[in-house]
């Protein structure tokens, strides 16, 4: 085994069993409105365009848990296959994927965000396992509502950051009409995740530029292009400048395009000092002091040595990357294969220390919740 | 001379060059419209008819303006018209001071030209460029190679004038930029471009900045639209990445075998993460694409190029150079393209300083000579190069 320490997950998949599950926490009106005669529902998460994974799913086989729910929705299953057996000290729990923040009517999105944190909290934080921690689901296409639920529920113990999974607005997430957004995260001292999935909902923005893709090929081999614009748009509309404290991590796109955007970004800053009054300093220095990417799905070249090059072009990365699962999707990354894929002297930062910094947890991290033989 | 540690001497390279993309543009739109039947010319007006106007504008208008300006300010020419409009400036700016064997000019903000509403106005625009191209390029300095603009909008029409200007040696491509229908140009609507352009071996160019324009319904980026052109510039190769992922997926180049490819206008540093994560995920989802039976890859080294344009400003000599070598042989990928006259263009001498020496060959000669459909049938010749080229199509 090439890594026998310590990891945090960034990125790990809850999910209720079912959204009846769900329902309990919304008002009595909204359980009105969602519940249905007879045997359907209204849906509590919005459409989504036609891609569809192999086999209609696309999460691991192997975690669909013996009692029914969906992946992610036991926590006895995710103990089993994945808190334990990895050494996990530390899991963000980030929603199936929380793009129930999409849907067309705000005010079922707001509802459901507020239901889905206050599930969250009290049926994963509720302190059976310290390893496991939460994302404020919030709905972006009303700020100054995503920012009142930051307030409400932000400064729980076991939230650890805001996730940001639709563009509600269809604007880049930089713009000022989200700022709320990022004050109130501030203000609660979390940081801001982007795992963006809402294109898929058709909000407004579109997953990629140059029109839609027709196979789910393309549009996942394309997917980084959102978070890439909306780091640049976060930049160019100075949220590092206004709230100095904010750090943002960015979710499930991947790395080794970071050289690319950076040395762009940093090549136009002498723009943005005539077109934005909001970029005081090179857009890499914003980065390396603020962001973090997560490993996956981590880039998988012929041999490690190519993607090892193109990360040193570019140098300090083993500061910026965050390990993560994406358990339970498809194509979650095992920690060996991620530890095999870097270099040693990385591993502790990669795995542990970036995280656990940027996270704010304590250096002390628990032994195994239900006892079992800690490692490392 | 500065040494290379990564391998190979950095010098400017003193060989002969191709210029595998810069750009023309009519003097003013009454230069353009000779070209077009008088209907047309009735129909579309004239500057001055009436107080304050008298004409309508024939091509739509690009949504983001560099701070600086566009264009280079010395490209101004003197005798009045755009950057790119006169043959004299053109020759002195860049055929003599880069010292060219060859450009390829590809049209410069006509290249949205497809993407306006009127869809008959588009075709006319296409035909007329393209004439306009013929008569006033064509010809007048044995250097210049010009690509057709084709009316991309309707795609039996863009056929049709490919195999109509295909009879010009003079055009060794055709260059899209703009999409007329709102889909990524691999969707099989697009195909009888293709078809014909492979039948008339001439290659298509897909420039940056297609999207940019208010008339198309495609995005200039994913995740929304940007506001400043900062934001624009870099995230402008989203699109052509989107384009070359459709192509490969939609099997244009299984389809129409010898059809090349070349994107320009973009960069060259986006090129590995994009192909590594398109590989991958070939893997899964082959079931998707059974008709793409090589990975992505492969389908690139065979019959797709990369325009240098602008190279990235990697800081240092090394980090630019080491970031590619990583993908593999990028130096049978890149052909050298200066962008003139745009703000951000790369002199030949610039960009031989950031590409290593055993590179330049192929960079500013075999690769662009092995790809375009130059006249005569057969590529500009260099020092030591074989016939074809190093990188001849299959």
């Amino acid at each position: 085994m090439r890594y026998g320490g310590p990891c945090i997950d960034a990125d790990v998949h809850h999910d209720w069993a079912s959204e009846a599950e769900l329902h309990q926490y919304l008002s009595k009106e909204w359980r009105e409105y969602v519940r249905l005669p007879g045997k359907t529902t209204n849906r509590i998460r919005p459409a989504t365009m036609a891609y569809p994974h192999t086999g209609g799913t696309n999460k691991r086989i192997d975690t669909y848990p013996p009692n029914g729910g969906g992946p992610g929705s036991d926590y006895a299953t995710m103990k089993r296959q994945l808190l334990d057996p990895l050494d996990v000290r530390a899991a963000i729990l980030s929603y199936s994927i929380g793009h129930n923040a999409a849907l067309p009517n705000l005010y079922l999105a707001t509802a459901v965000c507020r239901a889905a944190n206050d599930w969250s909290i009290d049926r994963w934080l509720d302190g059976r396992d310290d390893r496991l921690y939460g994302a404020v689901l919030v709905p972006t296409q009303v700020p100054d509502e995503a920012a009142a639920e930051v307030r409400r529920v932000g400064r729980h113990p076991r939230m650890k950051e805001v996730i940001l999974i639709s563009n509600g607005l269809g604007k880049p997430f930089g713009h000022p009409a989200y700022h709320p957004i990022y004050e109130a995260a501030a203000d609660v001292g979390l940081p801001v995740a982007l795992h963006v999935a809402g294109e898929l909902s058709a909000t407004g923005a579109h997953i990629a530029g140059g029109g839609v893709p027709s196979t789910r090929l393309e549009n996942i081999t394309l997917a980084p292009q959102a978070e890439q614009h909306h780091l640049t748009s976060l930049i160019a509309h100075g949220v590092f400048e206004k709230y100095r404290d904010l750090k943002i991590l960015l979710v499930e796109n991947g790395v080794s395009w970071l050289p690319w955007l950076l040395w762009n970004l940093d090549d136009n800053y002498r723009y943005w000092r005539r077109e934005s009054p909001w970029v005081k300093r090179r857009p890499s220095e914003y980065v390396r002091e603020r962001v973090k990417l997560t490993t996956q799905p981590l880039e998988d070249p012929a041999r490690p040595e190519q993607l090892m090059e193109v990360l040193e072009s570019f140098g300090g990365m083993e500061d910026l990357l965050c390990f993560a699962t994406d358990y339970p999707h498809w194509d979650a990354d095992d920690p060996q294969y991620i530890a095999r894929k870097l270099p040693e002297a990385w591993l502790p930062k990669v795995f542990y220390e970036n995280a656990r910094e940027f996270f704010g947890l304590p250096k002390t991290a628990p032994a195994q919740a239900g006892g079992g033989t800690a490692r490392g | 001379m500065p040494e290379d540690p990564a391998g190979g001497a950095r010098t400017s390279y003193g060989g002969p060059t191709i210029d595998a993309c810069a750009h023309h543009h009519w003097t003013n739109q009454l230069e353009l419209m000779e070209y077009m039947p008088e209907g047309w010319r009735e129909f579309l007006g004239r500057p001055g008819a009436f107080p304050g106007g008298g004409v309508m504008a024939a091509v739509p208008v690009h949504k983001y303006q560099h701070p600086e300006g566009d264009k280079l300010t010395e490209a101004w020419p003197e005798a009045g018209g755009p950057p790119g409009s006169d043959l004299d400036t053109l020759r002195h700016q860049l055929l003599d001071r880069n010292r060219l064997e060859r450009v390829v000019l590809a049209h410069d903000a006509a290249i949205v030209a497809p993407t306006m509403p009127n869809h008959y106005l588009a075709l006319e625009v296409a035909k007329a460029a393209n004439t306009w191209s013929a008569e006033r390029w064509i010809g007048r300095d044995e250097r210049i190679a010009c690509l057709a603009m084709v009316p991309n909008q309707l795609p039996d029409e863009a056929a049709k004038e490919i195999r109509r200007i295909a009879a010009t040696p003079g055009f060794v491509g055709v260059v899209m930029g703009g999409n007329g229908l709102g889909k990524p140009f691999g969707h099989p609507v697009y195909h009888p471009i293709y078809e014909a352009a492979a039948e008339c071996d001439l290659p298509v160019v897909l420039h940056a900045g297609g999207d940019a324009t208010p008339d198309v319904i495609t995005h200039t980026a994913g995740g929304g639209l940007p506001a400043t052109y900062a934001e624009y510039e870099v995230l402008k190769a989203q699109p052509v990445m989107t384009h070359l992922v459709n192509m490969i997926v939609q099997g244009v180049f299984e389809k129409y075998r010898g059809f090349r490819l070349m994107v320009a206008g973009v960069g060259i540093a986006w090129l590995p993460s994009l192909f590594w994560r398109f590989d991958t995920n070939y893997k899964t989802f082959r079931r998707e694409v059974p008709w793409l039976n090589r990975s992505p890859s492969e389908v690139l080294w065979s019959s797709i190029r990369i325009g240098t344009w602008p190279l990235e400003q990697a800081p240092g000599r090394e980090a630019l150079v080491r970031h590619m070598r990583a993908f593999g042989p990028v130096e049978d990928l890149l052909c050298y393209a200066s962008g003139y006259p745009d703000r951000e263009m790369d002199p030949a001498a610039a960009a031989s300083e950031r590409l290593p020496a055993e590179w330049h060959a192929k960079v500013f000669h075999t690769n662009a000579a092995g790809f375009y459909r130059w006249p005569g049938g057969s590529p500009p010749r260099g020092p030591g190069t074989a016939a074809g080229g190093g990188t001849s199509p299959p």
